[in-house]
C-alpha cells in the first residue's frame, strides 16, 4: 500500500503531496521536510530504496522532479516504482512533454491524474488509455461548466 | 471582478521570491475576503488558491473549512472538483464540518454523472471517519453493482478504507466483495485483488477461501500488475495451508522462469520465501537454488534496485538456506563498502548471518573501517552524511559484538583479538556504546582464562589513558568502559606483571577505590615473600600516599564512592598503624628475634585472602536457585513461633506461595530432586502428604480448631476474600466426618508442601556425571574448535549439589539466538501505527446472521430527515443538560417549600372535591386550596396577630397573609395563575405569565408577558425606594428591555409592571427566567439598607399552549391519525391515594382537570376512566394526550367493589407531540405537579 506520494524540485520545493493514509499534521510536516533533506543527498547511482523507520520510500528524479512514494514493508518496491513511472507516463501524455511548470501551474490537474490512477494508496487502473479517456472527460467537464458560465454571463 | 486567479496567484508568489512571505499574507487576506463571496465562482476560485497556497507549509486553512464544503455542494463540475480537492488536502480526521459532508457525499454518490460519483468517491477516500464510514457504508455496497466498472473500481478501493474505519462493514459487505472477483472488467478484479491483499496481511485466515478463485486468476490473467498482486496475497495464505504451496509451485516456478518483468520475478521469489514453499515441496532445494541463481543476476545487475531487493530477498532465505546464500559472498561482501546506506544496511543482514571463524576478522575489519574517519579524502567526500550518524554507527557496533559474540563467542579464535577490538571500539565508537562495550569486556574478561592477562594489560593503558578521562562528560566517549577496566584490573590484579599503584588516575569512579585495594592487597602480599626493611619502607609509602588520596574521595557527592572511600582509608590506616607499630616492636626486640623482621605483618597476609581467596567464575544465570537447603534446615519450620496476629497476616501470603511453588517453581526442578527418592509422581506425592499429616498430628486437635477459627475469622473480614462464613460456620458446628472432611479441604494447613530434606539427595552421586554428559552434549550441538582458551560458555558456575534442569537449558538456548541489535530498529516509533485490529478482527468463516443489517436501514435518508435527526440530537442534548440544571435548582426549591409546614400531602379526597371548583382552579399550587380549607382558622390567627399590633414573624404566617388576601383579586384564567416569586420581609412579589401578541407568521419566537405585582410590606412601614427589575438575557430568552424602574413603594402600597420577552430557545423543560431586584429601604433618614434579591422562575409549557377553540373527537381522531404531526412521545403515569368508590370520580374531576391545565390542554372527550386531550401551542406544535385510569393487579376487586384494597391505582399519561423537548417538558410538568400533590 502506498502511503504517500510527494512531487518536489531539485531545490527541495514541494510542488504535490498526497496522503493516502492517516498521518498527523506533525508527522506530515517532518516527513516532508526530513524525506526532501535525505533524497536530495542521495547520488544518482544510488538505488531508489530508502528506509525510512518503518517504512521504506521509494523515489525517482525524473528531470527537475523528484517523486517519492513511502511505502509500507509488505509492498513490493519494484510494483511501486513502476507505478511512479506510470504516473509520470500520464501526466507527460496529459500534459504533452510534462515540465515542472505545468505541475506548478495545473497543480489540480496533477492531483486529478494521481486520483484516477492510485485511489485509496492502491493502483486502481492498470490500463493507461482507460486512465487517459477519463482525465480527458473530466477536462471537457471543466471546459464545459466554463463555456457554459459565459454564456450565461453574456446573456445577463 | 477584478480578483486574481490561481495563474495571477501563483505567478505572483514565483515573482516575489524574495518576500514571499510577505506576499502570501497579502493574498491570503485577499482570500479571506473572496471566500465569503455570494458568487460561487469567485468562492471556488478562492478556495483552489488556498489549495494552493496550503501546499506550501505553515499555512493552515483549517478556518476555510466549511467554504470548502459550500463548494463542493456547488452543482456545477469543476467548482464541485475544486472544493473536494481542497477537501482532500485540508480536513483531518477531527475537522468539524465533516459531518456536514454525509448528505453532500450521499447526494454526489447517487449522482447520474459517473464523473461526479467519481469525485465523491476519491473525496471521501481521504475524508473518512468512522461517523462517515457507518453511515455510507450501505450506500457504497449497493453501488458495488453500479453499471459502470469506473465506479465499481472505485467503490471497491474506497471500502477498504471504510472496513479500517468501520471493521462491521467488512462482515456485512464481504459476500458482495468476493462477488466482484468475477468481474467483467479487468480493472475492478484488480482493485478487488488489491483490497482482499491489503486485508489478508492483517487476518490471512478469513480469505483462504478464496484461494480457488484467486489461483484461477493467477493461471489466466496476464496482468503483472494484478499477479504480483495475487501472488503476494498467496504468500500471506500459503503458511496457513501447506497443500496450497504445493499447487502453486507449478504456476511460480512458471512465472520465475519466464517472466521477463523484474518486479514479478521479484515478487515469486520473495512469494516463495515467505510463503514457506520451500520447506513444503519436494524438490525444494532444486527451488532453492532457482531462486538464489535469479537473485544473483539481480545482485550483478547494475541496476541498484535490482540488487536491493536482491538482498533483501536473500536475507529472508538467509534461516534456510545459507549455503546458498553464502556461495554470493564476495557480492554481499562488496555490497558492505557500498556508498548506498540502503544497500549497506540489508548487506549487514546478509554479513550477519554468513560470518564464521575463517571471515570474522576480515568482516570484522571491514566494518571496523566504517566506523574510522576515513584517511583517503576521496573516500570521505563521497561519503554521504547518513553514514556518519550515530544510528548507524551504532549499528555496526552492534553487529560487530553480535557476530562476535553470538553462540557464546563460538566464531572467535583469539579472545586477544577481541579485546583489542573492544578497546578499539572504545576509541573509534563515536557513539555511547560504553555499557555494552563494558559488559563485552567483562564478559570476556571472566569467561576466558587464557585472555585474563592480556585484558589486564590493555585494561590498563585504558585506564592511563588521560584522553578518555578529559572527554568523560560526553556520553560518546564511552568512559564507561574505564569502570570495566577498573574492575577487570583489580579483580585479576596477580596476572599483573607490575602493581603501578601510582598510575591509577584519581579522580575515578567508586570501583576505583575498591580495585586499589584490590591491587593494593595483592601487591603487599607480593611483598611479603621477600620481606625486608625496603619493601617494608616502601609499603609504608605507598600507604600513607593512597590513604591521602583516597581521602580526597570521602568528601565525594556520590554515596557509593563516598562508603567506599571511607572504608578504604580505613583499611588503609589500620595497615598503616599496624606497619608502623610492627616497626617498633621489630627495632625493640631485634636483638632477640631477628627473624621476626623478615616476617611480614600478619595483617597483609590478612588481606590478600580477603579478595583473593576464590577465583571469580561466571555464575550461572539460576545458579541462585539452584541452592540446595543445607542439611538440618527446615524452612518450613519456625524459627520463632510466632505471635498469634502476626501469624494471622503473613501466613496468608505464605499458603499462597507454597502453593504457587508447589505447582508451578518447584515444578521442574523438584520432581528432578525427587525422582531418584521416590517411585512415581503420586507416590511421592503421598509420601509427603502423609508426612505433612504426622507432622501435623504433632499438635493437639485444640491449636489446629483454634487456628482454624482464627483464619475463618480473618477472611471474615478481609474484603479481598470472596466470604463463605455462613458455611463455614456451620460446617463447623456440624461435627460429623464429611463435613470434616471438606473443611480439612479448605484448610490450608493441609495443602501439601514442598519440603527440602537433605536424605532424599541420593542423586548426588551422579551429579558430577550427569553435568558432564550435559556438556558434552553441548559441546556437540555447537561442535566448537578445540581451541585453547578455555571458555564457559554455556554454563556458569553452580552451586555445589545443584543441578541442570531441561528448561533452563532452553531458555540460554533461545537468549542467545536472539540477536542483540534486532532491538535497535524497533524502537522508532511507530508512525504506520494504525489500529488494524478493528478490521484483523473481523471474523468472515460465519455466514451473516439475520441480525446482522447495515446501520442505517433506509436505503437513502432524504437530506431533510437528516437535518431534522441531527437537530434532533443537537436539541437532545440541550435538553439534558437543561434537565441537570433544573434538577439542582428543583432540589432547592423542593428544600425551601419543605420547610413550609403542613401544606404538602394533599389527599384526592371527596373533601377536596367538594371545595369550591373556583378555588380549586384558580391555584396551580395546592397552597392556596389548602389555605382555603383553613381560612377560618387563618383569619382568626390574623386578627390575634393584629390585635397584638406586632409583626409576625415567622415567614410562613405572612406568606400565608398575602397570598390570602390577594387570593380574592386573582382573576381566574387557565392559563393565567398568580404566583408568588418574592416573599420576604420587606417585599412581595406576584406574578403572571400569559402569552403575548400572538401573530400567525411562522419562524418568529413566541412572545411572553409576565406581570408582577409588586407590594411593600416592609415590616417597619418603611417606604422602598428605587426599586427596579432588571432581567438578564440569556440564549434561550431574550428580553427587549431588561430593566424597569418602578421608583418609590410607600407601605401597603402595591404596583404592577408588566414586561415582555421572546423565548429564542427551544421550548422545553426547564426554560427559566433569571434577575434580580433592588431597592432600598428608607429606614430612618439616615439609615439606608440596600437589598438585592435574586430571582428566577421557569416557564411552564401551559403558557405556550393557545386558547384553541375545542374539537370534536372525531377531529381528534382524525388528526392523531396523521402520525407525522405526532413524531415524539412521551408519558408518565400517577399513583393516586384515593379510596375505591371515589376513585372514578376524583379522576374525572381532579386528575383529568391538573393534566389538562398543567399540559394547557383541553379535554376533548371524556369517558369512563378515560380522557383524551388535545392542544396547540404558540409556536404550531400540537398536543395530544390520553390519560387512562389502571388499577393494577387488583381490577378484578374494583369491580366486585371490595374496598379499601385498590392500593395500587394510577393514571397513566401518554402525549404526542410534535416537538420532543416540548412533549418532555410537559411530562415533567405533570409529574413534578403530582410530586407536590
Amino acid at each position: 500500500m502506498i502511503l504517500y506520494l510527494f512531487v518536489f524540485s531539485r531545490h527541495g520545493k514541494i510542488r504535490l503531496k498526497k496522503w493516502f493514509h492517516f498521518f498527523s499534521d506533525k508527522e506530515k510536516a517532518s516527513l516532508t521536510t526530513d524525506l526532501t533533506t535525505l533524497i536530495l543527498s542521495r547520488k544518482r547511482a544510488m538505488c531508489n530504496v530508502l528506509e525510512h523507520g518503518e517504512h521504506k520510500v521509494i523515489y525517482k528524479r525524473y528531470a527537475s522532479l523528484y517523486f517519492a512514494a513511502g511505502i509500507d514493508c509488505e509492498e513490493n518496491e519494484l510494483y511501486v516504482l513502476e507505478v511512479i513511472h506510470r504516473y509520470v507516463q500520464l501526466l507527460d501524455e496529459f500534459f504533452g512533454n510534462v515540465c515542472e511548470l505545468d505541475i506548478i501551474y495545473n497543480f489540480d490537474k496533477a492531483y486529478y491524474v494521481l486520483d484516477e490512477l492510485v485511489l485509496a494508496g492502491e493502483l486502481q487502473e492498470p490500463g493507461k488509455k482507460s486512465v487517459i479517456k477519463h482525465i480527458n472527460a473530466f477536462e471537457n467537464a471543466c471546459q464545459l461548466d466554463i463555456v457554459t458560465r459565459n454564456v450565461e454571463n453574456s446573456i445577463v | 471582478m477584478f480578483e486574481k486567479s490561481l495563474t495571477d496567484l501563483i505567478r505572483g508568489i514565483r515573482a516575489n521570491k524574495k518576500n514571499e512571505q510577505k506576499y502570501i499574507a497579502a493574498c491570503l487576506q485577499e482570500i479571506h475576503q473572496e471566500i465569503k463571496s455570494n458568487d460561487p465562482d469567485i468562492k471556488a476560485q478562492a478556495v483552489s488558491k488556498l489549495t494552493y497556497v496550503r501546499g506550501i507549509p505553515s499555512y493552515d486553512m483549517s478556518w476555510a473549512s466549511f467554504h470548502v464544503v459550500e463548494v463542493m455542494s456547488s452543482p456545477k463540475y469543476s467548482q464541485k472538483l475544486t472544493g473536494y480537492l481542497a477537501a482532500t488536502q485540508s480536513f483531518r480526521q477531527d475537522t468539524d464540518v465533516l459531518m456536514l459532508t454525509t448528505n453532500l457525499l450521499k447526494k454526489d454518490l447517487a449522482s447520474g454523472n459517473h464523473l461526479e460519483v467519481g469525485i465523491a468517491l476519491n473525496g471521501l477516500s481521504h475524508i473518512v471517519t468512522p461517523d462517515l464510514a457507518r453511515d455510507l457504508c450501505q450506500d457504497l455496497v449497493s453501488m458495488l453493482s453500479h453499471s459502470r466498472p469506473y465506479v465499481r473500481k472505485k467503490v471497491v478501493l474506497v471500502l477498504y478504507k471504510l472496513f479500517l474505519k468501520f471493521p462491521e462493514a467488512l462482515r456485512l459487505s464481504f459476500p458482495r466483495l468476493k462477488e466482484r472477483l468475477d468481474d467483467s472488467d479487468p480493472s475492478v478484479v484488480c482493485a478487488v485483488v488489491n483490497v482482499i491483499c491489503e486485508l489478508a496481511r492483517k487476518n490471512p485466515k478469513n480469505y483462504l477461501s478464496l484461494a480457488p478463485q484467486l489461483f484461477k486468476l493467477l493461471n489466466t490473467s496476464s496482468n503483472n500488475w494484478m499477479l504480483i498482486k495475487i501472488i503476494k496475497l498467496f504468500g500471506a495464505l500459503t503458511p496457513l495451508e501447506p497443500r496450497l504451496a504445493k499447487k502453486l509451485l507449478p504456476p511460480i516456478t512458471q512465472q520465475i522462469q519466464t517472466t521477463s518483468a523484474m518486479s514479478l520475478l521479484y515478487e515469486c521469489i520473495h512469494t516463495v520465501i515467505i510463503g514457506e514453499m520451500l520447506t513444503s515441496g519436494g524438490n525444494s532445494d532444486a527451488l532453492a537454488a532457482m531462486c538464489v541463481s535469479k537473485l544473483k543476476i539481480f545482485l550483478e545487475d547494475p541496476d541498484q534496485n535490482l540488487k536491493y531487493v536482491g538482498l533483501l530477498a536473500l536475507s529472508k532465505i538467509l534461516p534456510t538456506y545459507p549455503k546458498l546464500v553464502a556461495e554470493n559472498r564476495d557480492i554481499i561482501l562488496k555490497c558492505i563498502d557500498d556508498h548506498d546506506i540502503s544497500i549497506r544496511l540489508r548487506a549487514l543482514d546478509l554479513v550477519v548471518g554468513m560470518v564464521n571463524k575463517k571471515n570474522l576478522t576480515d568482516i570484522v575489519k571491514r566494518l571496523m573501517s566504517h566506523l574510522l574517519p576515513s584517511n583517503n579524502n576521496n573516500e570521505s567526500s563521497t561519503l554521504p552524511s547518513t553514514l556518519l550518524e550515530p544510528a548507524y554507527r551504532a549499528d555496526i557496533i552492534n553487529r560487530i559484538i553480535f557476530i562476535c559474540s553470538q553462540n557464546s563467542y563460538s566464531n572467535i579464535v583469539s579472545f586477544e583479538w577481541y579485546i583489542a577490538v573492544l578497546v578499539d571500539l572504545t576509541y573509534v565508537a563515536g557513539v555511547d556504546v560504553g555499557e555494552l562495550l563494558t559488559t563485552q569486556i567483562m564478559d570476556v574478561g571472566v569467561r576466558v582464562k587464557s585472555v585474563r592477562q592480556y585484558s589486564v594489560k590493555a585494561m590498563q593503558r585504558l585506564l592511563s589513558d588521560s584522553s578518555l578521562l578529559e572527554n568523560c562528560q560526553f556520553p560518546e566517549s564511552n568512559s564507561e568502559v574505564l569502570y570495566a577496566a577498573a574492575w577487570i584490573t583489580g579483580e585479576f590484579c596477580r596476572l599483573y606483571s607490575y602493581p603501578g599503584v601510582t598510575k591509577l588516575p584519581h579522580n575515578v569512579q567508586a570501583v576505583y577505590i575498591q580495585s586499589i585495594l584490590k591491587v593494593y592487597a595483592y601487591w603487599a602480599n607480593s611483598l611479603t615473600y621477600n620481606w625486608d626493611e625496603d619493601s617494608k619502607q616502601e609499603l609504608l609509602r605507598f600507604t600513607e600516599m593512597i590513604k591521602d588520596k583516597i581521602s580526597t574521595f570521602c568528601s565525594s557527592t556520590d554515596l557509593e564512592v563516598q562508603e567506599r572511600a571511607y572504608n578504604a582509608r580505613e583499611i588503609f590506616s589500620i595497615i598503616h598503624q599496624n606497619l608502623s607499630t610492627t616497626h617498633e616492636t621489630t627495632f625493640d626486640v631485634e636483638n632477640n628475634i631477628y627473624s621476626s623482621t623478615n616476617k611480614s605483618p600478619s595483617i597483609i597476609s590478612e588481606l590478600y585472602p580477603l579478595f583473593f581467596s576464590y577465583e571469580l567464575n561466571p555464575v550461572a544465570p539460576k545458579a541462585q536457585k539452584k541452592v540446595p537447603v543445607p542439611e538440618g534446615l527446615d524452612l518450613d519450620a519456625w524459627i520463632n513461633e510466632p505471635l498469634p496476629e502476626s501469624e494471622n497476616s503473613e501466613s496468608e501470603e505464605e499458603e499462597e506461595s507454597y502453593g504457587y511453588g508447589y505447582t508451578q517453581k518447584f515444578g521442574g526442578s523438584g520432581d528432578l530432586i525427587f525422582s531418584s527418592g521416590s517411585g512415581t509422581a503420586i507416590g511421592r506425592r503421598r509420601d509427603r502428604k502423609s508426612s505433612k499429616k504426622g507432622y501435623n498430628s504433632e499438635e493437639d486437635e485444640e491449636t489446629k480448631e483454634k487456628r482454624r477459627r482464627e483464619r475463618n475469622e480473618r477472611i471474615k473480614n478481609d474484603p479481598f476474600y470472596i466470604s463463605s462464613t455462613g458455611n463455614d460456620l456451620s460446617k463447623h458446628s456440624k461435627s460429623d466426618g464429611l463435613s470434616k472432611r471438606v473443611t480439612e479441604e479448605i484448610d490450608v494447613d493441609s495443602i501439601p508442601v514442598v519440603r527440602l530434606t537433605m536424605d532424599e539427595f541420593i542423586f548426588k552421586t551422579d551429579k558430577k556425571t550427569s553435568k558432564k554428559s550435559k556438556a558434552s552434549k553441548k559441546e556437540k550441538r555447537h561442535s566448537p574448535p578445540p581451541v585453547p582458551p578455555v571458555i564457559y560458555t554455556d554454563i556458569g558456575e553452580m552451586p555445589e549439589n545443584a543441578t541442570l534442569s531441561d528448561e533452563e537449558k532452553d531458555s540460554t538456548k533461545t537468549g542467545n539466538n536472539k540477536p542483540i541489535w534486532n532491538s535497535i530498529p524497533s524502537q522508532s516509533s511507530g508512525i504506520l501505527d494504525v489500529d488494524f485490529s478493528g478490521v484483523s478482527n473481523v471474523d468472515l468463516s460465519t455466514p451473516l446472521g439475520a441480525d446482522e443489517k447495515f446501520p442505517s436501514m433506509a436505503v437513502y435518508l432524504a437530506p431533510e430527515e437528516v437535518r431534522r435527526r441531527e437537530e434532533e440530537r443537537v436539541r437532545r442534548r440541550f435538553t439534558e443538560r437543561r434537565i441537570k440544571q433544573t434538577q439542582e435548582s428543583t432540589s432547592r426549591v423542593k428544600k425551601s417549600k419543605s420547610e413550609k409546614p403542613k401544606s404538602k400531602a394533599l389527599e384526592i379526597t371527596p373533601n377536596t372535591k367538594n371545595t369550591e371548583n373556583k378555588g380549586e382552579q384558580s391555584s396551580k399550587s395546592k397552597k392556596v386550596s389548602k389555605k382555603k380549607r383553613t381560612e377560618e382558622t387563618e383569619d382568626r390567627k390574623k386578627k390575634g396577630k393584629k390585635d397584638k399590633g406586632k409583626k409576625p414573624k415567622k415567614k410562613n404566617s405572612i406568606s400565608e397573609n398575602a397570598t390570602l388576601e390577594n387570593h380574592d383579586n386573582v382573576v381566574v384564567d387557565e392559563a393565567a395563575s398568580i404566583k408568588t416569586l418574592v416573599d420576604s420581609d420587606d417585599i412581595q412579589v406576584l406574578y403572571t405569565l400569559s402569552l403575548g401578541s400572538f401573530t400567525e407568521a411562522k419562524n418568529e419566537p413566541p412572545a411572553m408577558i409576565a406581570d408582577f405585582t409588586v407590594r411593600n410590606k416592609c415590616s417597619h412601614k418603611h417606604p422602598l425606594s428605587k426599586l427596579t427589575f432588571t432581567f438578564e438575557s440569556t440564549s434561550d430568552i431574550q428580553f427587549d428591555k431588561g430593566l424597569i424602574e418602578i421608583g418609590e413603594l410607600q407601605h401597603d402600597e402595591q404596583k404592577s409592571v408588566t414586561i415582555e420577552f421572546k423565548v429564542l430557545g427551544i421550548v422545553g423543560a426547564g426554560l427559566t427566567v433569571s434577575g434580580n431586584i433592588a431597592y432600598e429601604i428608607q429606614s430612618d433618614e439616615e439609615t439606608k439598607t440596600n437589598a438585592d434579591i435574586p430571582i428566577r422562575f421557569e416557564l411552564p409549557m401551559a403558557v405556550f399552549m393557545l386558547n384553541i377553540p375545542k374539537i370534536t373527537p372525531e377531529e381528534f381522531k382524525s388528526c392523531v391519525t396523521k402520525t407525522a404531526d405526532f413524531p415524539f412521545t412521551g408519558s408518565t403515569s400517577i399513583r393516586l391515594n384515593a379510596s375505591i368508590n371515589l376513585i372514578e370520580q376524583s379522576f374525572q374531576n381532579d386528575v383529568t382537570r391538573l393534566i389538562s391545565m398543567a399540559t394547557g390542554t383541553h379535554i376533548v372527550e371524556q369517558v369512563q376512566g378515560a380522557i383524551t386531550m388535545y392542544g396547540k401551542s404558540v409556536q404550531g406544535y400540537q398536543v395530544a394526550g390520553l390519560a387512562k385510569l389502571t388499577v393494577e393487579k387488583n381490577i378484578m376487586l374494583v369491580e366486585n367493589e371490595i374496598p379499601g384494597s385498590a392500593q395500587n391505582t394510577s393514571v397513566r399519561i401518554e402525549l404526542k407531540c410534535t416537538d420532543q423537548a416540548f412533549v418532555d417538558g410537559l411530562i415533567r410538568e405533570i409529574d413534578y405537579l403530582f410530586k407536590e400533590l
